[in-house]
């Protein structure tokens, strides 16, 4: 299994972005993405040419729509294009999900929590639904936008996503830069989707699905959760409460990243209502520690660092689940 | 006039309607029928004024609402947004299905629906003879009256 990176939100000019297809394709590449979804607002328009300049310069590109409705937005990653945007409301929202999850998309809540009408009508997640009514969903994003790490408005959607783990629902913790341009020198994150296999559309939606991912600011990690008998589980797994070894290693994604924004990792934690474990991460990187967890409960991969000088959280993962 | 059509353009809907306030956030479906296979495109011409809409107190208070709302602070969320805008974006649907949208700020667009190449954020498609329908959905409407044109030419 590899972490690779993608951006699971992006636009171009075939709805409101600045990019051409081309560009999004090349300024992908340029980051060091293994792939990208392309979710322009209600349309599947750009997603033949972004597939064929994906193929060229190997990016690999999934298909997607930001089903951009009045009370809120949701990536819809994959499946068939038959499902419409416009019946979408909350009277009607979990059979307007549970429609697109079973033609084999995968659908998750967009900037949960972003300013919303009249500024950036739906910008805001107004479905009403309670956290344990969120099982309809794959995946959420807990950050997005640029600085990710430090805007208040990513801290209120952490906050929802603590709330529906508590719930023992598992979404995968995804981030969208919702991407429109090619805005250099900013701090932004990705997506790091576990994939099994070759590297294909079905198998980082297989990634989401099953919620192997993290998502970070220029940090790639490896984490390990061993059983006693010294089983091996992903993020996002659900296992037997009871004695584990949480190890690891964390390292810069690229040289150029980190110098740019000045990124250094300092601790990694395991949060939740499961417990709260914290420790240094050593100089080469590595990190290991106990941990025993209970039933119905949920424990949270967050490293901890600088980013630009600002102390953070630096890369969250989806949640281990406890039975 | 939206623009000068040429000869071989033939009209085949068009709609004048002003929406205000109590048509915000809802979809308005219109459907037209397209007689013949013969045609090579669709050109659909929609227009909406106005666009920018100053904020006064009534908004102003809106904004404070949804400061409020969305935990952040009021004062600047104001002095961020002197205006805001009027959005109407235009969905296409084909007799085999839906075709795209248009969601972008522009209020002035020229759409072509063509069997080799759509504008962009609408699918290349035949003009086959049929039901068309065009939905325009109100994102968000802040002035008293909007004024909406569309004019959909055969060619
Ligand atoms: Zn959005
Ligand atoms: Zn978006």
């Amino acid at each position: 299994m590899k972490y690779l990176p993608f951006e699971l939100h992006t636009h171009t000019q075939h709805s409101d972005g600045d990019f051409i297809v081309s560009e999004l394709i090349e300024n992908a590449k340029k980051a060091g993405l293994a792939g990208i979804a392309l979710t322009d607002h209600n349309t599947y328009s750009g997603y033949n040419e972004a597939s064929d300049e994906g193929k060229k310069l190997e990016v690999l590109v999934i298909p997607g729509i930001e089903w951009t409705t009045f009370y809120g937005h949701l990536t819809v990653l994959g499946g068939s294009a038959s499902n419409d945007w416009r019946v979408v409301s909350p009277a009607t929202i979990k059979e307007n999900v549970l429609s697109a999850r079973k033609s084999g998309a995968c659908i998750g809540v967009a900037h949960p929590t972003r300013v919303g009408y009249p500024i950036c009508t739906g910008g805001w997640d107004d479905f009403l639904l309670k956290p344990s009514e969120y099982g309809i969903f794959t995946h959420y994003e807990v950050w997005s936008y640029l600085n990710p790490s430090v805007q208040h408005a990513n801290l209120l959607s952490e906050r929802k996503y603590a709330s529906i783990c508590e719930e023992n629902i598992r979404l995968a913790c995804v981030y969208g830069r919702d991407w429109h341009r090619g805005d250099s020198n900013v701090v932004y994150a990705a997506t790091y989707l576990g994939i099994q296999g070759d590297l294909s559309i079905d198998n980082a939606l297989d990634a989401i699905r099953n919620g192997r991912t993290y998502i970070s600011c220029g940090l790639h990690a490896i984490f390990v959760l061993n059983d006693t008998n010294g089983v091996e589980y992903n993020v996002g797994a659900r296992v037997r409460a009871g004695e584990y070894r949480f190890s690891g290693k964390i390292s810069y994604f690229s040289d150029y990243y980190t110098k740019l924004n000045s990124i250094e990792y300092m601790e990694i934690s395991l949060i939740g209502n499961g417990g709260n474990y914290t420790v240094p991460i050593n100089k080469d990187g590595f990190f290991e520690f106990n941990l025993k967890c209970k039933e119905k409960k949920y424990l949270q991969p967050v490293v901890y660092g600088n980013v630009k000088g600002i102390y953070s959280k630096l890369l969250l993962a989806t949640p281990y689940f406890f039975e | 006039m939206i623009e000068a059509k040429t000869k071989q353009n033939l009209l085949v809907w068009s709609l004048k309607k002003v929406f205000d306030k109590k048509d915000d956030r809802k979809h308005f479906k219109y459907t037209f029928l397209i007689d013949s296979n013969n045609y090579d495109s669709l050109i659909i011409l929609f227009r909406y004024n106005p666009k920018d809409v100053k904020v006064d107190e009534r908004l102003k208070m809106c904004l404070t609402e949804l400061a409020i709302k969305s935990d952040c602070d009021a004062e600047l969320l104001i002095k961020e947004n002197k205006e805001l805008k009027n959005l109407i974006t235009l969905s296409i649907d084909s007799p085999h299905g839906y075709l795209g949208a248009a969601h972008r700020h522009n209020n002035n667009a020229k759409i072509i629906i063509n069997q080799l190449k759509s504008s962009q954020g609408f699918l290349p498609s035949p003009i086959t003879k049929g039901l068309w329908a065009i939905t325009l959905s109100t994102h968000c409407i802040l002035s008293n009256k909007v004024d909406v044109k569309i004019e959909v030419y055969a060619q």
